[in-house]
């Protein structure tokens, strides 16, 4: 600062003023620097403090949705996927004439119901409320159309099943929000999950494969469809099941359900006798009693058993359908599926066998798909003489059709375990345990195929020509209210094919069939399920790529080849 | 001397200020592209699962089978089988399909 050395006075009051010039700036700074501040703190109050806050509102309003993976049978055809819909949500906020908006809402989608409608959107304080969730693209344009203010879309996934009725009851339910409820989309849920979306988005995870054969499932239910047609049935169930690796190739039981349409699945008819109904199979049952006794040695092919006498047990008498008057040997209790034979053989082998025998065979326990826990089976409360002997014809304990499939596999397949599975394997037959002898399994091939190839056989009508079927009959009356109606019977048909070296095995049950001029006025099962079974074979067998008799390579069936394959693997 | 770095201090914030307003602008014209282009992959993605089922729909062996049998096809049976030398030559005369006789 320059000073004026001519003009000392005038210094006082220059620096006074000064001083004040100072004093402002300092003040004005200081209030700066306080608004600053102040805005700094409320920005790091803001980003810091209060954040959980500001994300619990913007989070709140949006529904959850799933988006599954794509299920596809065993050839890869599409059986499940996800498509996206339009759902209509409303931000009650936003409504202006409450009443305007359910008038029109109702009268353009009229399964809404107005009090529902009223009680949703009346509330002002919500963001939120779902009104109707899937509408079809039709539905959705008309609501649009009816430019309503505080009515909103979202793309959600919809799970849809294009083959219908075909898959029919093991592929299960999803419920509104996309997740597995039932069945197969409850284990596609528990095993491979879901992803949690904002919007209709595929999936990127890998299609489920089934081990469905979409082509055999139709062969399938359209013979069922025809059995029933045929026989004036209430209703029938079948399935293929891979001997070796229990895949089931087809699973159908009639009604059938459409799995685009849940709330059909809740009626009691339409429940799947597959898995959920337990039944008494009948004579299918002495293929467990003649396994018994040739894997325990207590009986061989040959031996003779004098079956001119009914068996008593006090009030109750156990008679043959058509008693032959003569001894029978085993061959012949089988093919003529005496009950008394049966009865014998069980009686002769004692029930600690016969309870180890069924046990060893799974047949005794509680058993799982991946569409969940099978029925368990229904089992006598005492096992004495009269249930060894029922039982050895099948009376007296009842089971799922798919327990009692897995059951007569390793009877087969050489004598290996078979546990039953709806995913299709990419690694073939899994090394399992043997539960019976090779012989025993061999002996047990040889009296299935001379059921169906014998002049006498009762599963005789089952043959499809060039194709080996080997089977038994079961036909088991339906227990009613006061004991067993004598009209009412379940005929079931378990075959295997080709017979030399089995792959495949079928069962067929018809409910309730009646007597008409084509089963000469019959309600057997050698009658009606076994003929369902050779038409069913015949039209699976080429699907299967399994070659007739004159074109097949002209092999024994090896044991130790199938051993060997098993231990390769 | 302080006015000039005054007047450069204040050309640097404007031109800062602008830069800044053009870079947001781009990149907020950046993001509506890439949303409209996302909505535009998901909505193909949903047409294509929408055609896929639709595909599966009119597949279904249930319409497959009924339709096979209005044209007069039906279920392969045995006997329609044939070795490859079970054939005649081509031109033989013999050449029909089916097991020699």
């Amino acid at each position: 600062m320059r000073r004026a050395p001519g003009r000392p006075e005038a210094r006082q009051p220059r620096q006074a003023s000064q001083f004040g010039l100072h004093c402002r700036a300092l003040i004005v700074a200081i209030a700066v620097a306080a608004m600053f501040s102040g805005i700094a703190l409320q920005l790091v109050r803001l980003s810091l403090v209060n954040r959980g806050d500001i994300r619990m509102a913007t989070a709140e309003p949006i529904g959850r949705m799933f988006s599954r993976p794509e299920i596809v049978d065993r050839n890869g055809n599409l059986v499940a996927t996800d498509v996206g819909v339009s759902s209509l949500y409303a931000d009650p906020a936003l409504i202006i004439d409450l009443d305007e908006v359910i008038e029109k809402l109702v009268r353009t989608l009229p399964d809404l119901d107005a009090a529902d409608l009223r009680k949703a959107l009346g509330d002002r304080g919500r963001r939120f409320a779902w009104i109707k969730r899937g509408l079809s693209p039709l539905q959705a344009q008309r609501v649009h159309d009816l430019g309503l203010p505080g009515l909103a879309f979202r793309r959600e996934p919809k799970r849809v099943y294009p083959a219908g009725p075909l898959i029919g009851h093991l592929i299960g339910h999803v419920n509104v929000d996309n997740k597995g409820v039932s069945g197969i989309e409850r284990f596609v849920d528990e095993r491979f999950g879901t992803e949690a979306v904002q919007a209709a988005q595929q999936s990127r995870a890998a299609p489920v494969k089934l081990s469905m054969d979409m082509g055999v499932q139709q062969a399938l239910t359209t013979e069922l469809k025809d059995a029933v047609a045929r026989y004036g049935a209430s209703g029938a169930a079948g399935l293929v099941m891979d001997v070796r690796t229990g895949e089931l190739l087809g699973a159908a039981s009639l009604p059938e359900i459409d799995p685009n349409k849940p709330f059909e699945a809740l009626t009691e008819e339409r429940l799947d006798r597959l898995s959920t109904g337990v039944y008494e199979l009948g004579s299918m049952f002495k293929v467990f009693t003649v396994a018994m006794a040739l894997e325990e040695g207590t009986a061989t092919l040959d031996k003779i058993y004098d079956v001119r006498e009914p068996l008593k047990f006090g009030s109750y008498t156990i008679n043959d359908l058509h008693p032959l008057g003569r001894p029978l040997s085993v061959r012949d209790i089988f093919i003529h599926s005496s009950n008394v034979g049966a009865g014998l053989m069980a009686l002769e082998a004692g029930n600690a066998r016969q309870i180890g025998f069924l046990s060893r065979l799974g047949l005794l326990s509680q058993i799982r798909l991946e569409s969940g826990a099978v029925a368990a089976p229904l089992l006598p409360k005492r096992w004495g003489e009269v249930e060894m002997v029922t039982i050895s014809y099948g009376h007296g304990m009842a089971v799922t059709p798919i327990q009692f499939a897995a059951a007569v596999a390793p009877l087969v397949n050489g004598g290996f375990q078979v546990k039953p599975t709806l995913l299709a394997s990419n690694t073939g037959p899994a090394p399992a345990e043997r539960l019976v002898r090779a012989e025993t399994s061999a002996r047990i091939r040889e009296l299935l195929r001379l059921n169906v190839t014998s002049l006498h056989g009762t599963g005789r009508r089952a043959e499809a020509a060039g194709y080996r079927v080997g089977g038994k009959t079961g036909t088991a009356e339906i227990p009613g209210r006061g004991g067993y109606q004598a009209k009412s019977v379940i005929s079931s048909f378990v075959a295997a094919f080709p017979m030399d070296a089995p792959q495949y095995l079928t069962l067929v049950s018809i409910y309730e069939p009646r007597a008409s001029e084509e089963t000469k006025g019959q309600i057997t099962a050698g009658l009606n399920a076994a003929p369902a079974t050779g038409r069913l074979i015949e039209r699976i067998a080429p699907l299967l790529s399994v070659l007739p008799e004159r074109l097949a390579d002209k092999t024994e069936y090896k044991e130790a080849a199938v051993d060997g394959a098993r231990a390769a693997r | 001397m302080l006015r000039l770095l005054t007047i450069v201090a204040v050309a640097l914030t404007f031109a800062s200020a602008f830069m800044l307003y053009r870079v947001k602008y781009d990149t907020r014209l950046l993001e509506a592209q890439f949303h409209a282009r996302e909505r535009a992959y998901e909505k193909k993605q949903d047409d294509a699962a929408v055609l896929k089922a639709e595909k599966a729909y009119l597949s279904r062996p249930e319409r497959i089978e009924a339709l096979a049998r209005k044209l007069g096809l039906e279920p392969i049976r045995e006997q329609q089988y044939v070795r490859l030398d079970e054939l005649g030559e081509p031109g033989d005369g013999d050449a029909r399909p089916g097991p020699r006789r």
